[in-house]
Formats: C-alpha cells, structure tokens, sequence
C-alpha cells in the first residue's frame, strides 16, 4: 500500500499521545485523513478517553493508572500502523441555516465593511453566496469551521477574544466562517447568528452539525429571526 | 429535600469528575478545578467517586438545609461554619433542617468543595452534571448559584453511611508560593536556550484574568524563537500555553480544545489539581520532570490516596 501520511506519535505530558501528520501525497483533503483516522480509532478502541482531532494532527487522552506511558504509545502507534485509509462516507446533507446579519447579532460587521471597503449588503451577499463544508469541529461546544470563505472577505482574529457570544453566532476568520451553536468565548468577527437550534441536550448526539456536512446560509430580517425563535419555543 | 442559597459566594457552581469523551466536538472536560480536593470529598463521606458536589471560589456561599443530611468540606479552608459552630474541613458533619452553613474568604488556595451525602439533582449533560460556564452548559442551569436558588436533593442509592477512616487526609498545604512540576511539551524547543532557562527557573505570578478556562501568568517574558505559522493544535487541561507577547496561560479545567499557540509545558497528573487552587497574586515556579518520574510521583500518590485512580 502506498504511504499516504508520516505520522510521529510524541508524549503530551503524562496522560496523552499527540500524532503529527504531513501529508506525503494530497490524494484527499488534509483533514479527510485526520477525521478517518478520528472515527477509527473512537470506535477500535476504549483505551482512549478522548481523541481530539486538529487539522494537521490528532491527540488522544489515556488513564495512567490503566495504561502506562510505553503502553499507551505502543497501541496507538500498532493502530495507526494498521489503519487502513478510507475517505469516510460523511454525513454531506445540505443545511440550509438561515442567518439574520443585523446590527444587534453582528458586533463586527462594521468593522468588516470598513477594511473591506464593502457595503454591509455585499458582505451579506458574499457571505451567503457560496455553499461551505464544516471541515472541523473543536476549540469550544460544538464550534464548526466551515470552508471555504471567498477571499473578499479574509479577516483577521479580533485582538482581543469575547468572553460571552450568542449561542448561534457566525463569525469570520481568515479562510473560514464559523459557527458557535452554544456561544462561549470566541476570537472570530462575528457578522451574523442564527436562530436554528444547533444543539439539544435531549439526544445522544445533542450536535445538529458534523464534520462534511454541507452548508448554505441565507439572510433573514430580525422579524424573522423573533419568527423562528417563537415557532421553535412554542 | 432541598438546599436553599442564602448568599451565593463568589462563583458557586456545581461540578462533578467532567465530562469525557466529547472534546472531538469541542466540549472541554470541565469539572472541578481541584480533581484531588473533589474526590477526597466523596471518598471521606462515602459517595460514588463521581457524585456532583459544590464548587466553591475565594469565598464560599450561605447554605440553608431544608432536609437533614451529611456533609463533608475539602480544599481551600473557607472557615466554614455549621450554626455559627466552627468546623473543620475532611471531616463529617450532620446537618439537620433550619441549619445554615456558611463559609467565608479563604487566604490560601482558590477552590473548595462540598459533598453531600444526598444527591444533588440535575440532568446530566453529556454524562456530566459539572458547569461549564461560557456556555451555560450543565449544572444548575448552566450557571452560578444565585441567591434564592433551591437546589433539589434526593437519598442516593450508593451513599455508604460510614466514614471512610482507611486514609488519613487532614487538609493539604496550600500557600501562596507554588511550584509544580512540569514536563516539556511539544512545542517547548521554540522557546530560544534562554527562555527554556527562565522558564524553569523564573517566579510567575497568577494574575487577576484568570478563571476556570486558564491562569494568565505574568513574570518573565518568555521568548518564542521561531516565527512560523503554527496551526491549531489539542490541548488539555495542564498545558502552559505562550502566545506572542510571551506571557503565558496556565490551561484548568475548562480548557478550550485546540488552540494555536506553543504549547512549552505540561502539569503532569499528579500536580494538575492544583492548578485549580491557584488564586490571583499567588506565586508559581515551574520544575523539571521527565515523564518517568511523573510517572513515579502518581505511583506513589496512588499509593496513598487511592480514590486518585478514579477517572
């Protein structure tokens, strides 16, 4: 079988292993690897606490007391070294996620039409023109990096991260938008939120979105944003 | 069968051993701060190890009990108080109905926790019933204990009514100068030779933006050499993370999930806890240990505690 990746597993302190992965040849996109090799070793093994996927490396989080150091890394090395590659069958519905882009959920939308020389109506536009993929899912609950953003409308991080967002914001940051679905602390210029629930407590997975899913926005007024909201309390 | 918050402290929250397993969706683990103190508690009064408890911060709330049960305080000395009695911390108290307790300011350490021989009632979320704040996940609510808040109870099916007397645990030595050990982490080389030095040399102090997420630390500017792009990688709780202006942030329990910044060291298992008794002006050196040695130290803690195991 062909290499595709070189990966080398290294201590992360005393209770994970961290996998850095190059990408030998790009016969898929750099994370389809990372979210194959993600789904195989969550299900092939209950020795890891948690597996955490990044976009160029994974980690997994072990109990000491049950497995040590030598241990730990021999497994998940014999893992990897039998991992047989298979670009995953991803969930790729289309979501269609309607987005209101007004003031009140959209701190930084002047920011954005200011270094960007756009009217707010051609950011929206831009925005929601493009169908996206949730390429990554991590950093706080249920935070979903979609790609790609057209390059009108590249961003840097704010200099300094908000403490409390609205849970359903939508925020930009370099080549990727992404979604908060429970809020929390965020770096990212937020343009937009959404009144879809992207998280129920109630199911086994409370997490609407998943990683290859596909992604349209479309811009709502605030009348219906209060619209959809009263719909889905009633 | 409840308990009523009269005054609700600084930042009362209820907390359990976190929630695992969910990190690939971004969820951090949450849960006590001090894994250690919260343990010990349910272990001395007898509770399942992973029975949600009260996490109190600098200062601790007013409780009234409106039904009678056990109860059992550990971590930060708060001066509690049952009726205006004084009482101590890791030992088991009967609270019958009408009793207040009430914990005061502590001097030294952040975080103490308070065990119930009921159990607390709140929908676990994502096996888990700990708070996590910045998304009011969890918990009571999601949120701080506020004043007037009743907190149900209920008789708990494994509450072994006998006090765990097999270890001897009186309290540990906090105080306002801390050093703990860490191992270098996988981005420590880009530290330059003398940052790496001052690193494990230098005295941090926790300044007052830190909180459950992460401790901003100040001291010693530390250098990071290289200047490439790093891309956003995992992280834990326990990871010294050092963004571009060098001063780094201690990583607790609420730890985001991935970050792009260095990640120059790791609190190994048996020194983790304490980060969650690190308050703001408090004192920090770091010291080497290789991962052998780390090893060794939760042996031996194991040894002696043995409800640490229990993850």
């Amino acid at each position: 079988m062909k290499k595709i990746v070189e990966s080398s597993i290294i201590h992360y302190g005393d209770d994970a292993l961290l996998v850095n992965i190059q990408h030998l040849v790009l016969t898929c996109k750099p994370n389809e690897y990372i979210l194959a090799l993600l789904a195989y070793l969550r299900v092939s093994n209950n020795d890891w606490i948690d597996v955490v996927p990044a976009e160029e490396s994974l980690a997994v989080r072990y109990n000491p007391f049950r497995l040590s150091a030598k241990e730990a890394y021999n497994k998940l090395e014999k893992q990897i070294d039998e991992f047989d590659f298979q670009p995953l069958t991803q969930n790729n519905q289309l979501i269609h996620i309607p987005v209101c882009y007004h003031d009140e959920f959209a701190p930084d939308m002047h920011t954005v039409t200011e270094q960007k020389a756009l009217s707010r109506e051609e950011v929206i536009k831009i925005h929601s023109s493009v169908t996206y993929q949730v390429t990554m899912i991590g950093f706080t609950p249920g935070f979903s990096y979609l790609g790609e953003l057209p390059e009108k409308l590249f961003m840097p991080r704010l200099a300094v991260p908000k403490l409390h967002l609205l849970p359903g914001s939508i925020g930009i940051s370099g080549y990727r938008t992404g979604i908060y679905p429970l809020g929390g602390p965020g770096g990212w210029q937020i343009i937009g939120c959404t009144p879809m629930k992207l998280f129920d407590s109630e199911l086994n997975n409370p997490f609407k979105l998943s990683t290859g899913m596909t992604i349209k926005f479309s811009a709502i007024s605030i009348e219906q944003f209060q619209d959809y909201q009263n719909k889905v309390t009633r | 069968m409840s308990i009523e918050v009269i005054t609700p402290g600084l930042q009362t929250t209820i907390q359990d051993g976190g929630r695992n397993g969910w990190r690939h969706m971004g969820v951090p683990q949450s849960g006590a701060a001090d894994l250690f103190s919260y343990k010990a508690a349910n272990y001395l009064l007898g509770k399942a190890h992973d029975s949600a408890v009260i996490e109190c911060t600098l200062t601790g709330p007013r409780l009234s009990f409106l039904k009678e049960m056990q109860i059992l305080i550990t971590g930060s000395d708060m001066n509690p108080r049952i009726n205006d009695k004084q009482v101590e911390t890791y030992k088991t108290y009967s609270v019958s109905v009408g009793d207040e307790l009430v914990m005061s300011a502590c001097s030294y350490g952040c975080r103490s926790y308070i065990a119930f021989s009921d159990d607390l009632v709140c929908n676990p979320i994502m096996g888990s019933k700990s708070t996590y704040l910045p998304a009011n996940l969890g918990g009571f609510n999601g949120k701080i204990l506020q004043k007037g808040d009743i907190i149900q109870t209920r008789s708990s099916p494994t509450f072994k009514n006998k006090p765990q007397d097999s270890v001897e645990i009186t309290g540990q030595d906090f105080t306002n100068q801390w050093s703990l050990k860490a191992i270098p982490g996988p981005e420590f080389d880009f530290l330059d030779q003398y940052s790496q030095t001052l690193l494990f040399s230098e005295t941090f102090k926790v300044s007052n933006d830190s909180d459950r997420m992460g401790s901003r630390l100040k001291g010693a500017n530390l250098n990071i050499k290289t200047t490439d792009h790093m891309m956003s990688g995992p992280l834990f709780p326990g990871t010294l993370q050092c963004p571009k202006n060098g001063s780094p942030i201690l990583l607790g329990s609420d730890a985001q999930t991935l970050g792009g910044y260095p990640r120059l060291i790791q609190i190994p298992l048996f020194n983790r806890h304490l980060i969650g008794q690190l308050r703001p002006g408090d004192c920090i050196e770091f010291r080497r240990i290789s991962n052998e040695e780390a090893f060794e130290e939760l042996k031996q803690q194991a040894l002696l505690f043995p409800f640490i195991a229990k993850i």
